[in-house]
Formats: structure tokens, C-alpha cells, sequence
């Protein structure tokens, strides 16, 4: 896949001396799903405003789309779309109004946008409602409109940062749907995500990101087979650990044992003093907090 | 090129004016408070009283607008987050600000469904002409200084909360809706240092009724307006990139 985005070594430091970013590296293609993976405060929405020429980068450089984001600001946003964390539709407005209006101001005929805002609405299960003014509409709905605004532009190279807190299961499998949909046709999703599983379900290509730092990058089954531990034994209840456990993760009362193996796995979980144990596959989740803490 | 751009503008204009479908009440408020005001100068002034009202309340509204309306709804944008998702389009910072100017002739157009009747039943409809064209002066100063109060103030919400008293005192203190004549001498060029008194001064002066200070004063004086309100907006105007 062509690449469409191409950071390197992005730094931002707000006034007070404060770093947003670090050192913020990668590339992504189009059609595919790239997802910045961190916990709060660790730089992905810094680094979407600096590839999205909301910010400016205090180091480091950036392409979108072939053009830098600083010098070539107003070329990269005819090919964007932003979906800002926290955003949300003005209240007064009806979903159908927002899109048709977003459209609008990207210079599309009215026509057209109608068009448009009716596939995508219907797409995130909003045309019933598309009449309604978004004070009478749920959270995940409106969240959803912001959603609808985004992909209905058609933008080759789309930043959604954290499009998804606050929906209920449905409404996150919805937008999931139209975020594979819009990608598969060929464009470039650039998305943030504290939730692990969503970054395993949904990405193509996952950045992980502490402290302002890319601290691993690659597809999700490729970080999680980098990862030594295959195996994780929960134990709930738990009275004693064996000791021969390589890793090991106290949660208060329940506790995360790692192994690099089934059969380990089992022998752990047979020895480990507790009220109920599961083994499980290890995930993202598992990658993120050795390399984060490492 | 020019249809696109309008395209845009409308865009904008379209979504800024949503709420007034939504709560009409405001513009039937802003209609009868006219009408109040007219009243209020008419019971004390007569026809001069309606000459002196028809100035003061076009160069109030317009002062109004860019300062106090055009300003609240950039700020509403920025509290939204869709001034981000807005920058982030093909769309330029004067579609966006012209689009949100439009949107708020909505509640201009309710003031002057008041005054037209007025000035049309008082042979008032050169102080109406005369206000409009002087006011547009004014009129940019407004919309440049509350262009750079929205983006300058960091917290959003903030700014209702310096651009009402700007855009309130500026109306009523200074000889806006009676003329700067009846101040003491002192006072009067004191007084055009205000944008609002100052163009009220040269409505009154070109219409003739009434003449405080030399016609020179007040016209350097929203000169000097429209060159500080120039460069703080260019200043202030951040359209990403921040």
C-alpha cells in the first residue's frame, strides 16, 4: 500500500515547558487502519493536531499526503478530516444539518452532500433520527453525527481521535464497520484509542505510544508474536504464587501470572493457590505494559 | 472558484444559523426591544427623538454584532472543538468568518423590520441610509476586535464574558443615542475616542443634525480603530497551526 503519512521524530512543547510529544515516528498507508495506541497523556492527540496542521511541530517533520504539514499546510487540508477528541455537535443542530452543512463548507453543492450525508447516516444507524436536533439525541449519537461529518467528506486521509468513548457496544461496532468500509475503499485512517481490544480488532498497524515516544509499532499480530509471553494465567482469590512464574502482575486480589508457553501456563494455574484461575491468550494489552514500563 | 468559495461561506452561514430555527424567540425580542427603544426616545424627543434614535440604534446593532454576536459564535465553535475540525478542511479563514457574519444578518434583519417602518412613517430614511453606509466602518472595527477577543481569550468560554460589557457599555455610555452636542466641551472629544460615538458623530454631522466637535475628529478616530483592530485580529487570527 502507497504510504500517506510519513512523521518523523515529531516533538511539541506547549507553553511552560510542557512536551505533548517526544519523539513521535511512523508511517502510514492508505487503506489501511493505523491506530496510536496509548494511555492518556501519552501523545496521540498532540501528534494528530501536528499531522492534522492544528498544531505546529516544535521539532521533527511531517508528509501528509506528500505535502509537509508546516510549509504545505493548506494542500494537506483539502486531502483531511478531522474528527477532534471531545467534540461535539452543536446541539441545535439535526444530524442530516451537520453533515450536509460540514459537506457544505468543504464545498460540495448541497445536492451532493445530501447524498452523501444520507449513505453515511444510514451507515452509523443515524437516518431515522436525521431530523431530530442533537440536544433530543443520546451521547453515542451525536458522537456518531461527528463521525458521520468525517467519513461523508470522502478525504483521502482521516484522523479520528478517539471516536469511540462514550458508545455503547452497538454503536462501537457501527462505527468500527464504517471505519473497515472507509478504508477498504482505499483511504487512510490515522485513529486513537486507549482501549486495546479496539486496537486489535480494528487496526492494520498499531503505534504505541508513552511518555511522548513511540515505544513499538508494527500490526497487532506481529507485536503480540514479538512478545515472549504467549500465555496469561488469571488467578482470582489467590493465596500463593509459585515461584518459578517468570512475570508476575499483583492487582490487589487477583493476580496475572505470564508464560511463554501452554504447557507452562497449565503447570502454573495447577500449582497457584487461588479460588478460580483462566488462562488466556496474551494481547496488546500485555505488549503495551512490558514495553511501556521497560 | 467564486462558486466554491460561496459554497463554503453558505456552509457556514447555514450551520451558525441553525439556532434561530430552533429558538425563534430571540428574534422576536430583538424586534420588540427596537420597537421599546423607539418608543422611549419618541415620548421624550419627538421627531428629533426618532432622528437620534435611528442613528444610535443602526451604529449600536452593527457595533453589536461583530463585537458581541459574531464573536460569541467563534468562541462557541472553539468550545465545540469544530473550530479544529473546521481548520482541517478546505475551508479559509475569511469563508469561515464571513459565513459566521452572514449568519448573524439574521438578527440585524429583525432590528431593521423596526426601523424601516419607523424611518419610512417619520421621513427618517436618510438617517437610515447615512447609518448603515457610515456604520459599516464601524462595523469592521467591531468585527475585527471581536475576531481577535475570540481567539486571543485562551478559555473559550470566557469570552461572552469580555465581549458583552465591550459591546453593552460601548452602546449606552457614550453619545451614541443622544448626540455628543449635549456633553461638556471637554467630554465631547473625549467621547470620540469611542468607535461607536465617533461614527454616530459623523451620521449626525452628514445628516445635519448636529455638530459637537470638527467632522475631522471622529473620522481619525474610527481610522485609528480600524488600524488597531487590523492588527490585533492579525495577530490573534490563529488558523491552526498554533
Amino acid at each position: 500500500m502507497p504510504i500517506a503519512i510519513e512523521a518523523r521524530n515529531l516533538a511539541k512543547e506547549y507553553s511552560g515547558g510542557v512536551w505533548g510529544a517526544v519523539d513521535v515516528s511512523f508511517d502510514a498507508s492508505y487503506g489501511e487502519i493505523t491506530v496510536l495506541l496509548g494511555p492518556n497523556g501519552a501523545g496521540k492527540t498532540t501528534t494528530i493536531g501536528m499531522l492534522a496542521t492544528i498544531l505546529r511541530p516544535t521539532r521533527g517533520f511531517a508528509r501528509v499526503g506528500s505535502f509537509d504539514v508546516v510549509r504545505e499546510a493548506r494542500q494537506v487540508r483539502r486531502i483531511i478530516a478531522l474528527c477532534p477528541q471531545d467534540v461535539s455537535v452543536d446541539p441545535n443542530w439535526t444530524p442530516l444539518e451537520a453533515v450536509v452543512g460540514y459537506l457544505s463548507i468543504r464545498g460540495l453543492s448541497f445536492s451532493e452532500a445530501r447524498k452523501l450525508a444520507r449513505y453515511w447516516l444510514e451507515v452509523l444507524d443515524l437516518w431515522s433520527v436525521r431530523n431530530r436536533i442533537a440536544r433530543a439525541l443520546s451521547g453515542g449519537q451525536r458522537k456518531r453525527i461527528a463521525v458521520a461529518m468525517v467519513l461523508a467528506s470522502g478525504a483521502p486521509i482521516v484522523f479520528l481521535d478517539e471516536p469511540t468513548v462514550g458508545l455503547d457496544v452497538e454503536g462501537r461496532y457501527r462505527v468500527w464497520r464504517a471505519l473497515r468500509e472507509f478504508a477498504r475503499e482505499g483511504r487512510c485512517i490515522v485513529m486513537t484509542t486507549h482501549d486495546m481490544k479496539e486496537a486489535e480488532i480494528l487496526a492494520d498497524r498499531v503505534v504505541m505510544l508513552s511518555r511522548g515516544r513511540v515505544v513499538a509499532q508494527g500490526s497487532p499480530e506481529e507485536l503480540v508474536s514479538r512478545y515472549r509471553f504467549r500465555y496469561r494465567v488469571i488467578a482470582k482469590g489467590v493465596k500463593s504464587v509459585p515461584s518459578e512464574a517468570p512475570r508476575v502482575l499483583e492487582l490487589g486480589d487477583r493476580t496475572i501470572m505470564y508464560a511463554e508457553d501452554r504447557e507452562t501456563a497449565a503447570s502454573l494455574a495447577a500449582r497457584v493457590a487461588a479460588d478460580s484461575v483462566v488462562i488466556e491468550r496474551t494481547g496488546l494489552e500485555d505488549v503495551y505494559l512490558e514495553v511501556a514500563s521497560s | 472558484m467564486k462558486l466554491y468559495y460561496l459554497r463554503k461561506v453558505l456552509g457556514v452561514a447555514y450551520l451558525s444559523s441553525r439556532w434561530i430555527r430552533v429558538q425563534p424567540m430571540w428574534l422576536i425580542q430583538t424586534f420588540l426591544v427596537t420597537i421599546g427603544f423607539f418608543v422611549i426616545l419618541y415620548m421624550w424627543g419627538g421627531r428629533y427623538g426618532v432622528a437620534n434614535f435611528l442613528v444610535g440604534a443602526i451604529i449600536a446593532s452593527m457595533w453589536a454584532q461583530g463585537v458581541n454576536i459574531v464573536a460569541q459564535d467563534i468562541a462557541w465553535y472553539r468550545m465545540m472543538r469544530l473550530y479544529d475540525m473546521f481548520v482541517a478542511t478546505e475551508l479559509t479563514p475569511s469563508a469561515f468568518v464571513l459565513g459566521v457574519f452572514v449568519s448573524s444578518i439574521a438578527f440585524v434583519s429583525a432590528e431593521f423590520a423596526a426601523y424601516l417602518p419607523i424611518a419610512l412613517a417619520f421621513d427618517g430614511l436618510k438617517y437610515l441610509v447615512l447609518s448603515v453606509a457610515i456604520g459599516l466602518g464601524e462595523l469592521a472595527v467591531s468585527l475585527l476586535l471581536g475576531l481577535a477577543i475570540a481567539l486571543r481569550v485562551s478559555v473559550a468560554t470566557n469570552v461572552s464574558a469580555v465581549t458583552n460589557p465591550i459591546a453593552s457599555i460601548l452602546q449606552i455610555l457614550p453619545p451614541v443615542f443622544y448626540p455628543a452636542a449635549m456633553l461638556p466641551a471637554a467630554a465631547r472629544y473625549a467621547a470620540m475616542a469611542c468607535p461607536t460615538a465617533a461614527a454616530a458623530e459623523i451620521v449626525r454631522q452628514v445628516a445635519g443634525i448636529g455638530a459637537a466637535v470638527p467632522i475631522w475628529i471622529p473620522i481619525a478616530s474610527l481610522a485609528a480603530w480600524l488600524v488597531t483592530g487590523f492588527a490585533l485580529s492579525s495577530k490573534y487570527m490563529r488558523w491552526g497551526l498554533g
